[in-house]
């Protein structure tokens, strides 16, 4: 069902917690539609600085979501979106648990008490 | 925490839908194979599916007819605390004029909020394409 390794789910909680500012959703989406952007380039598209995104950036970094790289005197970023498997199977599993429950209590709910 | 939301209407009244979602006998026909639940704050939550999965938890709110909230976790992992994967759910009656809205909410605790839209359901996709 979830990871085996024992640090899964503290990972996720990382994942969760990284994904908690919309700010940082919005650098995910814009890495994923350009990959190896700097944190000047991402920074001209928000109302914010160069250092605020770059702290974002530490915190996507950290939860495992982006992998800087150096390349000469700049660091390009690259969505790594491995980390967000377990978040999205945890998702998954509890939608369809719900679906399932629900769909039965409907099915109760229509028959005599 | 991620949130998930689910809604389902029951074509029976509120006080009638309260008693589904709060009468051991009748949980045990959708929530679960084995339930424990009273609707009392600080009550014992126990759900055991034939498939092996239990989770244990506690209730918390209870509005009679209303509202019945409590956090619960995936007792595999035989009860250590900082290991399980706690929820709080929050289950919710909407009278409509015929019928009665159930609306389910999980949230997983321990981290900050997160709304999932489909944008991020889109880069969660992404994931998987990866892994594929």
């Amino acid at each position: 069902m979830s990871d085996a390794s024992p640090g899964g789910d503290a990972t996720a909680d990382r994942v969760f917690a990284a994904l908690g500012d919309p700010t940082r959703r919005e650098l995910l989406a814009t890495l994923a539609r350009d990959p190896g952007s700097t944190a000047s380039r991402l920074a001209a598209g928000l109302p914010m600085s160069r250092q605020a995104v770059a702290k974002h950036l530490g915190a996507l970094a950290a939860a495992g979501l982006v992998e800087p790289r150096r390349e000469g005197r700049e660091t390009r970023y690259r969505l790594t979106p491995e980390p967000l498997e377990p978040a999205r199977a945890w998702m998954a599993e509890v939608e369809a648990r719900w679906d399932t429950s629900l769909a039965r209590l409907a099915e109760r709910a229509r028959e005599e008490p | 925490m991620s949130t998930v939301r689910r809604e389902i209407v029951l074509p029976v009244g509120r006080e009638r839908a309260w008693e589904l979602l709060t009468d051991p006998a009748e949980l045990e026909r959708w929530l679960a194979d084995e339930v424990d639940l009273e609707p009392e704050p600080g009550a014992r939550v126990r759900a055991a599916w034939s498939g092996g999965e239990v989770r244990e938890g506690v209730v918390e709110t209870v509005e009679p007819a209303e509202r019945l909230t409590f956090r619960w976790w995936d007792d595999r992992t035989g009860g250590e605390r900082r290991e399980r994967v706690e929820s709080a759910v929050e289950w919710r009656l909407e009278p409509l004029r015929r019928g009665t809205r159930v609306v389910v909410v999980e949230r997983r605790l321990g981290a900050g909020p997160v709304a999932w839209g489909p944008r991020l359901s889109a880069l969660a996709g992404l994931a998987v394409a990866v892994l594929a």
